[in-house]
């Protein structure tokens, strides 16, 4: 069995227009340690797949499988709490309180989490040790989202989605974010999925999940993916 | 349909819940001043009213001769101010028992000054009747029917009647007797022998108004011009400054005047703090559509117009619904007062002065805000307003100063200090309202404690049970108004904690905690206060002691006002849970 598993997946929303399908039949599987893409234009679905694997909202039919644990029947207080433990969320616009330092917002997410990791140590990490109490309008962009990245990998989740995490950043900013999230998955051997419609973010990924008006176009396997500092946008 | 007026109806519709609270902080507003403000003017106008329908005597000059005042004197007196408006009398008191029992003696059915109303019976026909005085707190009275001695005559009692220079309830000071009052007034139909009681009303009736300077000046003229040629020895003249009915219930107008002004300043600074962070949040939301309006070629006053209207249209209706709430306000204070003195009926005039001063003092100052908070807004570049309001700065306050405190803290608490004292005016409109609330509520408790420990007046038991109704609603509508903008301010940090596992009560706690430590800091802060303020309020109402207030009502009070803060935050629970996660996706608005 496959470390997250989706198995004909729908998603239905019902608008007073009537009701549309966001999502259709969507089945895959991802291994633990993966650093996954999935690719789309605005609009096919992926923020709606995003959701449904962050636990941020139920499917219509269809099973979600996350390490063993089925994550489709949850109800709304078990989704909390499985996102409160089971996974990390980095945000395209960072996402971090105004008025809590560097470590405070980590520890935003450490207090609520158990099998949380140090903090400080986490921050350290990601080569911010020398900004543990800078305020986030004090720091750059791509600090921020280092942070961001930080307080979603210190709760050592099972799983780590990221929303369009470059999309803030600058080229070369955008580029350090990603060999980040990418030595996690191997470093730390974590799960991590990423959302964008960047489809120069293809040759990085060790599988790319291509998705078009709310149905999975392609699964790709990248046997030799390309570390990001040769790729060009 | 005018354009502009349509652009209004939909802001309206898009922001009602901000609409309704603007509407509802003008009426609490514009009700309690122009309804307070009102008592005054009531009092003013009913006591004119009763000057002149009774007919009251403007001067009492009483003789120390035993034989009263000569002929000359009382020819004098005619020549000086009419004989229509003299008024002889004759009176003594008697002490019997420890009980004083002033007897009055002159043409009563005639008189046409300082006319006895009948309560009851009928005025004497023969000479061994007589009417006496209604009962009040301290004068016995009698019923119809009873038989009184006086000087070994017995006297039938036919009537009972008011003496409008007698309109206190309480204590009717004795003229012979230092420091007693009276226990009776017993007022015998005759044709005196001897005159030592003067009555003497001002050709002018019109002077009066109220115990005005231009009647002071008159009166005290005429004391010393009367004074002199009478002589101090043989004469003693009061004027109606030294009439403890009357002159009493002027002051204790004037005082209300004055309770008014603080509150017209309380009530204005609230509602201006209110309008202020509504217009505030709601020009921030419209960032945005501003910046497009702005490159169309709008000029600035022309986009500032509609939130002008909003704000305008709001007050308005708030303004008019307060109408109702004044006037049932100005009738129960007014009823209230009512108990202290024989007064005619709330006059039925209706005086638009206060109202129309406290809804035009409200609405201009309103708009003025809104047009200064539009335009400093407004006037920025489109590029400006196109790029997200940068959120506030963290920063350190004070306490982290305190590091053996501060670095015992959770961050939780961090973060709602930070917060609590980085975002002054919140901090400020929800100290200044919570310790406003707990000021009146504790007046208003006070107030209660003393009425049940004195066995009495129904009347103050109206007035502290309106004031801690106002105070509640205005502790409601603030609380609830700011926690509103707080957390629409605060949705994508609310939608963050969501995403990032907190359970509904740890979000809505993070946001109603720093509601809770203001509201402690205001409640705190208020107990001191409102220890002043009823010291000041005893005072000027002359009822009531510190001591006679139950301890616990100190800690009562600050406790109903967190209370009320309290369930105002609750019914802010549903919306704050209902935040969608996805808002946390979304580019910054």
């Amino acid at each position: 069995m496959a470390y997250l598993e989706l198995e004909n997946v729908c998603k239905e929303y019902n608008t007073a227009a009537g009701s549309f399908l966001a999502l259709s039949d969507v089945s895959f599987e991802l291994n633990n340690g993966e650093f996954v893409v999935i690719l789309g234009p605005s609009g096919a679905g992926k923020t709606t797949l995003l959701n449904l694997l962050g636990g941020m909202d139920t499917l219509t039919s269809g099973v979600i499988t996350l390490n063993g644990q089925v994550v489709s029947n949850l109800n709304k207080k078990q989704l909390t709490k499985y996102r409160r433990t089971e996974i990390g969320f980095v945000f395209q616009f960072y996402n971090l309180m105004p008025n809590l330092t560097a470590l405070e917002n980590v520890e935003l997410a450490t207090e609520i989490c158990p099998k949380a990791l140090k903090p400080k140590k986490v921050l350290e990490d990601v080569e911010l040790g020398g900004r543990l109490s800078h305020f986030p309008a004090q720091l750059s962009g791509g600090e921020q989202q280092r942070v961001s990245i930080a307080r979603a990998i210190a709760k050592n989740p099972k799983l780590l989605l990221c929303d369009e995490p470059t999309g803030a950043l600058d080229y070369v900013t955008g580029k350090n974010i990603l060999a980040l999230l990418y030595s996690i998955s191997k470093k730390n051997k974590k799960l991590v999925v990423v959302v964008t419609h960047n489809q120069a973010l293809k040759e990085m990924a060790d599988k790319v999940i291509s998705i078009k008006n709310g149905k999975i176009e392609s699964v790709e396997i990248n046997e030799n993916p390309k570390p990001i500092s040769e790729i060009e946008w | 349909m005018k354009a502009s007026l349509k652009v209004s109806f939909r802001l309206f519709k898009k922001y009602i819940t901000r609409l309704l609270t603007i509407i509802a902080i003008v009426i609490v507003s514009v009700g309690f001043m122009s309804g307070l403000g009102e008592v005054k003017n009531k009092i003013d106008i009913a006591q004119n009213n009763f000057y002149i329908s009774e007919n009251i005597s403007d001067l009492y000059l009483k003789s120390k001769r035993q034989y009263g005042f000569s002929l000359n004197e009382i020819r004098y007196l005619n020549n000086k101010f009419g004989e229509n408006n003299v008024l002889k009398s004759f009176s003594y008191e008697l002490k019997n028992n420890n009980e004083i029992t002033r007897v009055y003696s002159f043409n009563i059915v005639d008189a046409k000054i300082n006319k006895l109303k009948l309560l009851e019976g009928e005025f004497p026909k023969t000479e061994n009747e007589v009417v006496v005085e209604r009962k009040t707190n301290t004068i016995k009275s009698y019923n119809i029917g009873d038989v009184i001695n006086i000087n070994n005559i017995n006297y039938f009692v036919c009537g009972i009647v008011i003496n409008p220079l007698i309109l206190i309830e309480a204590e009717e000071p004795s003229l012979q007797f230092e420091n007693e009052h009276l226990s009776n007034v017993v007022y015998l139909n005759s044709t005196q022998f001897i005159t030592n009681d003067v009555y003497i009303t001002l050709e002018n009736r019109e002077l009066f108004k109220s115990f005005n300077k231009k009647y002071k000046a008159e009166v005290e003229k005429l004391k010393q011009e009367t004074q002199q040629v009478i002589g101090e020895d043989n004469v003693v003249i009061l004027s109606l400054y030294e009439n403890v009915g009357l002159y009493s219930m002027h002051s204790y107008a004037e005082k209300v005047g004055l309770i008014t002004i603080i509150f017209v300043i309380f009530f204005l600074l609230v509602t201006l703090l209110v309008v202020y962070s509504t217009m505030s949040r709601l020009l921030d939301e419209e960032r945005s559509q501003i910046a497009c309006l702005k490159t169309m070629g709008f000029s600035d006053y022309g986009i500032v117009n509609k939130y002008v209207m909003f704000v305008l249209i709001a007050t308005i209706i708030g303004g008019l619904l307060a109408f109702g709430v004044g006037y049932g306000l100005t009738s129960i204070i007014y009823s209230a007062f009512n108990m202290q003195y024989i007064m005619p009926p709330l006059p039925k005039t209706i005086n638009f002065t206060y109202y129309a001063l406290t809804f035009g003092i409200i609405t201009l100052s309103t708009v003025l805000l809104t047009v200064a908070t539009g335009i400093s807004m407004v006037k920025n570049k489109p590029i400006t307003l196109l790029t997200p309001k940068a959120p506030k700065s963290g920063k350190k306050v004070f306490i982290e100063k305190i590091s053996f405190i501060w670095n015992k803290l959770s961050f939780k608490y961090k973060s709602t200090l930070r917060n609590v004292f980085l975002f002054k005016s919140r901090f400020f409109m929800t100290v200044i309202s919570i310790i406003g609330s707990t000021v009146l509520v504790l007046a208003g408790m006070g107030l209660l404690d003393c009425a049940i420990k004195l066995g009495d007046s129904d009347s103050i038991v109206t007035i502290s049970c309106a004031l801690i109704v106002f105070s509640a609603v205005l502790c409601l509508l603030v609380i609830y108004n700011i926690t509103n903008i707080n957390v629409s301010e605060r949705n994508r940090e609310i939608a963050t904690l969501m995403v990032l596992g907190y359970t509904n009560k740890e979000v809505t706690n993070y946001i109603f905690r720093e509601i809770y430590i203001m509201s402690f800091i205001g409640a705190i802060l208020g107990v001191p206060l409102g220890l002043g303020f009823i010291y000041f309020v005893f005072d000027l109402i002359s009822f009531g002691a510190i001591q006679d207030i139950n301890w616990y009502t100190w800690v009562l009070a600050p406790l109903v006002t967190m209370f009320f803060s309290f369930l105002s935050t609750m019914f802010l629970y549903k919306k704050i849970v209902k935040t969608d996660m996805n808002s946390s996706l979304k580019i910054l608005e």
